[in-house]
Parts: structure tokens; C-alpha cells; sequence
């Protein structure tokens, strides 16, 4: 049982034996939990308590519930954000605009929230919509290795090499790795 | 000029009187087990210090340009990657080869040792070695499992990190321009 349930049960059985009104205020100033609301009912007539309460197996096999308190807590978990229903104004007549509404009718329309860190983060690489395959076909001299490498078997030294046709001919190795040592990060 | 083959033949001289192995130029070499090296690269790579490995890779490509007759810049690439695959194979680091996607360069090295979990060590070699052929300062960044990305050493924390982050080698390659494209 968390510590939340326990100090609600604490609260509960407190008011039964004080059998005093508490009201609903202060139950919450009690609690402090925004995420939980207590609704404090306090019935229409003084309800005899129950000399011996349902234990619970015997609540399990028989579904006999407990009787309630004189005064019932339900603790009922809401959003931290609850959704308020403005009331509808009446169709004859517009309701007039309030301040708050006024201004926001005025205000340009709210931009979304546009992450920062994504905005600040240059390194952080998004994947190429085309594919290295599609690539190959639009931009022949990206994304396409053009492998120096021996095909088939060969001997050693005598490596058969495949040279596309669309790449740009090297004649050195100096220049190939000058090509090569001279890319930067766009 | 045709450049003639890699000759492999009397790479390796065993003097068996002396109990030591030299290389065709006289250097003294160990043959050492993947197992006992394995230990020796990650404590080297977890000490953020290749030096060692770096400096490997430069002699195998000193055995490259000495088998090329000349500077390696000025030979073709067939013939730059069949001497230095030759050379690395000797050695026992897998079989080498260049691959080009647009303007990059990529090594990959098929049967690579296992002595790293992020082929650092064999980045490392294979930095030493296309260093001593391009006769500049190189770096080859691990791209997966048997690449390498060969860059300029100012941008490999870059894509050292881009690929940490998941980019492929395709995705690297289309992030990367020269300068005047850039």
C-alpha cells in the first residue's frame, strides 16, 4: 500500500472517530498531490458501522464488500491537466470575448514547440532519403563504390580490377588520395 | 614504366643458428600469436595510445614503396594496392583493398585480426601504412566491420563519431564534399 493511500486511510479513520466535518479543502492541503483528487462525501444519514468487518478472502469468494465509512474518501487519479468544459453560450446571443480570448484572437496563431537540441545539433546525421541504390542510378559518382579489387581469383600482384565507367578516371594513387583527403563535412 | 609484381619470394629469413627473423631489408621481426596481441592492442586502444600499431603499418608500407622502385604517389592505384596487399599479407593482417565511393576512399579489409572490439588497432596499421604511401598524415576511421574511411586526420573524430552514431558508410560518404562543394 503506498504511503498515499496509507495517509488517505489515516485521514479516513481520523474523521470517523472525530466524527467531525473536515472539509474538502483541507483533505487536499493534506495530501499536496496534484494528480490526486479527493472527493470527501459525507452521507445524507449517520450509517451504523459494521461490528465485524468482511475479511478479505471471504470478500473474494463471496463478493460481500465492506461497509462504508461514515465518511467515504475516493481517490480518483486524473491527468495532471484536467480538461475543463467552458460552458456554452447561448446561441441567440454571441458571448462577448474575454481578455485572455480577445488577445489570442489578435496574437499570431502559437508556432510549435521546435525541439532546440535538433536545431543545435549539426552533427547529428539524418539518413539520405535516397538509397544507395537509387543514388547510384541519379548521381553516378555518389554512393556507388567503385571497387579496386580483384573480380576473380587472380595471382598475387595481378589484381583484375573493375572500373565503372562513370567515375571520374584516376590516373595516381596520389591523386586518388588527394580526392579523397580533401572531403570535409558539408 | 610497367611496375613489376610484388615479389613475395625471400620476404621472410629465418636464421635458425641465431634463432631470429629478419624482413628482406634486414629488419628484425617477432611472430606473435592473435591471442597474445589481442590483449596487447585493447590495453593500447583503452590507454588512447596506437602509436605502436601506427608505426607497423608505416614499415609495411616502407616494404611497399621499396617494392614499387619509387614514390607510391606517382604509381597507379592497381599497382599501389597489389604491392601493398601483397605486403600486408606477409604480415598476416588480411587481404587489403580500395574501393571508391565518389570522391572517398575506403580500405576494407577482408580476414582481419579480432584484436579490438571496434578494429581500432587495425585502423590504426592501416592509418601507418596509407600514410607512408600518400607521404601525409592519414586516418583510416572504422565504418564496419572490415572498412575503413580514409580522411584527413582533422575530420576523422567526426566521422569517428557519425559512425558511432549509427551512419553507414553510403550515409558518411554523402555527408562529406570537398571544399568547394561544401
Amino acid at each position: 500500500m503506498s504511503p498515499r493511500i496509507q495517509k488517505l486511510e489515516a485521514l479516513r479513520d481520523r474523521i470517523a472517530q472525530n466524527r467531525r466535518p473536515v472539509p474538502a479543502s483541507s483533505a487536499l492541503r493534506a495530501v499536496s498531490e496534484p494528480e490526486l483528487e479527493i472527493v470527501v462525501e459525507e452521507p445524507a444519514a449517520e450509517a451504523p458501522v459494521a461490528a465485524s468487518p468482511v475479511a478479505p478472502h471471504e470478500a473474494a469468494t463471496t463478493g460481500r464488500r465492506r461497509p462504508s465509512s461514515p465518511l467515504e474518501i475516493a481517490v480518483v487519479e486524473h491527468s495532471a491537466t484536467p480538461k475543463k468544459t467552458p460552458p456554452a453560450a447561448p446561441a441567440s446571443t454571441p458571448a462577448a470575448p474575454t481578455p485572455a480570448a480577445a488577445a489570442q484572437a489578435s496574437a499570431p496563431a502559437p508556432t510549435p514547440a521546435v525541439p532546440v537540441a535538433a536545431a543545435e545539433e549539426p552533427k547529428t546525421l539524418e539518413r539520405p532519403a535516397v538509397q544507395p541504390a537509387a543514388a547510384k542510378a541519379a548521381t553516378p559518382t555518389e554512393a556507388s563504390p567503385v571497387e579496386v579489387e580483384a573480380a576473380a581469383p587472380a595471382p598475387p600482384s595481378q589484381p583484375i580490377i573493375r572500373v565503372d565507367t562513370a567515375a571520374e578516371v584516376i590516373d595516381t594513387f596520389g591523386e586518388m588520395l588527394d580526392h579523397a583527403l580533401a572531403l570535409r563535412p558539408r | 614504366m610497367a611496375i613489376p609484381p610484388f615479389d613475395p619470394g625471400d620476404f621472410f629469413h629465418i636464421d635458425l643458428a641465431h634463432g631470429a627473423m629478419n624482413t628482406r631489408g634486414g629488419q628484425r621481426v617477432l611472430v606473435l600469436s592473435d591471442t597474445v596481441v589481442a590483449p596487447l592492442v585493447s590495453a593500447a586502444v583503452q590507454n588512447g595510445d596506437l602509436t605502436a600499431l601506427r608505426e607497423l603499418g608505416r614499415v609495411v608500407g616502407a616494404h611497399v614503396e621499396s617494392s614499387l622502385g619509387g614514390s607510391p604517389r606517382a604509381a597507379s592505384a592497381e599497382d599501389v594496392l597489389g604491392h601493398a596487399r601483397a605486403a600486408l599479407a606477409l604480415f598476416g593482417w588480411g587481404r587489403l583493398c580500395f574501393e571508391r565511393w565518389g570522391e572517398a576512399l575506403v580500405a576494407s579489409l577482408s580476414g582481419l585480426p579480432r584484436l579490438d572490439e571496434d578494429h581500432l588497432g587495425v585502423a590504426a596499421l592501416l592509418g601507418g601504412l596509407v600514410s607512408a604511401l600518400a607521404e601525409a598524415e592519414v586516418a583510416c576511421v572504422p565504418v564496419g566491420d572490415d572498412r575503413f574511411l580514409v580522411v584527413d586526420p582533422s575530420v576523422a573524430e567526426q566521422i569517428w563519431t557519425w559512425s558511432r552514431e549509427g551512419a553507414d558508410l553510403a550515409t558518411l560518404v554523402a555527408h562529406l564534399a570537398a571544399p568547394e562543394a561544401a
